[in-house]
């Protein structure tokens, strides 16, 4: 490569050069540089208000359109909403007579079927089924309590009616615990027979409370 | 300096038209900005509505004959009802079933308070109906009380055996031992 020397020649002749006045010699002149950017800018701040301007005249012929649709369909929602209504006040009956006869035991099913799984050993004097309310995670609920009382000719038919009753889908109640407990007395001398008390209990079934360590925290 | 920057305005008149013009659109986009806004708000809003209207129409579907047969439904749950007022009416009720299965009422007496477990704040509380407690003790053989029971179950008026103790009575008649029984009954009324 080589070096080329500037030439530095002297002022031989006064320089009358106005660089102002001289024309744009460059490739890109700056007119038009500057032409160039302004006609884009505007173009493009023209072009976004033209895209808005024209998606709001989509929109309002769209609400209009849609305005129009709500008016026609307005009188049979109307009218909708009211036969909703009537169904929901009317199916309010219907409900509060099913939580009126909603319970895990009816007396006559109940006793039709405890006759029919009785020992024969086994004799009823007294039986009763009573109502109770419990509270069960603070909230009121309701426990049914049945109490047999009677005579067992032989030790063993007791435990055995015990059995019956726990594998006996009569008081297999969804959502209620079972609980059955038995109190046999002394023979009786005279007949040889045992007077026993069955206290069978059926409460609602405790929900488990969800584990602290489920809820999640700092254990710092 | 005024006649200089006239003088570059002058030079550049495309370039002060297209400023003029960018102004312009500038507060054109600035001032009807909020008003675009406002109706894509409207659009949605509406369009949700459409939507609310269109799933109204799907689940109204079939639910005027629905709304015919509920309250149909509820006449005939309306005819069924005690009225609390005609005391010796809802007794003689229970009387009448008592000559129809054979067994002996040897006791009714009406509750003056509504079944504490029906009314406001019990378990079971009821907003649209009210109840009348009764006690009933009676005698018969094992089969008439579970007839009478069942009876009980299957009448119009709507009642509940919400408790009972059956024990044995002592006397033996013709159709075999006779139990007492008392009965708890709660039966909805008006």
């Amino acid at each position: 490569m080589s070096k080329r020397k500037k030439e530095v020649q002297p002022f031989w002749r006064p320089n009358f050069v106005i660089p102002a006045e001289l024309p744009d010699i460059k490739v890109v002149r700056t007119g038009f540089i500057i032409n160039f950017i302004a006609i884009t800018l505007a173009l493009c701040v023209a072009f976004f208000l033209l895209q808005r301007e024209y998606r709001a005249y989509v929109l309002g012929h769209t609400i209009a359109d849609m305005e129009q649709q709500i008016r026609v369909a307005n009188a049979d929602d109307v009218e909708n909403l009211k036969s909703s209504e009537a169904f929901r006040s009317a199916a309010q009956y219907v409900v509060e007579v099913e939580k009126f006869y909603s319970a895990p035991l009816q007396a006559h099913t109940f006793l039709y079927s405890l006759a029919q799984i009785k020992p024969e050993d086994l004799i009823f004097n007294s039986v009763s089924l009573s109502e109770t309310v419990v509270k069960q995670n603070g909230k009121n609920a309701l426990a049914y309590n049945i109490n047999i009382t009677g005579d067992a000719k032989s030790l063993t038919v007791l435990d055995d009616f015990k059995k019956i009753l726990e594998d006996a889908d009569l008081l297999k109640v969804e959502g209620f615990d079972l609980q059955i407990d038995e109190t046999l007395q002394g023979r009786d001398e005279k007949t040889g027979i045992f007077p026993y008390r069955l206290a069978i209990s059926l409460t609602p079934r405790v929900k488990a409370a969800p584990k602290s360590g489920e809820e999640g925290g700092d254990a710092s | 300096m005024n006649h200089k920057l006239i003088r570059t305005l002058k030079e550049y008149p495309i370039a002060v038209l297209c400023a003029v013009v960018i102004l312009v659109c500038s507060a054109a986009i600035f001032l009807r900005g909020g008003a675009a806004l406002q109706l894509s708000a409207k659009e949605a809003d509406l369009n949700s509505r459409i939507r609310t209207i269109d799933q109204n129409v799907k689940n109204a579907k079939g639910i005027r004959e629905d709304v015919e047969e509920v309250e149909l439904l509820v006449e005939q749950i309306e005819a069924r009802l005690f009225n609390r007022d005609q005391r010796a009416v809802n007794i003689n009720f229970f009387y009448d079933v008592e000559d129809r299965l054979g067994i002996r009422i040897a006791n009714i007496s009406q509750m003056p308070t509504e079944d504490a477990l029906y009314s406001k704040g019990g378990v079971k509380e009821l907003k649209l109906h009210s109840t009348i407690s009764y006690n009933l003790s009676l005698n018969g053989t094992f089969q008439q009380i579970l007839a009478f029971l069942y009876e009980l179950h299957r009448v119009d008026p709507m009642i509940r055996v919400a408790g009972f103790q059956i024990a044995k009575g002592g006397a033996r008649g013709s159709d075999g031992e006779t139990l007492d029984a008392r009965l708890r009954l709660v039966v909805l009324a008006e």
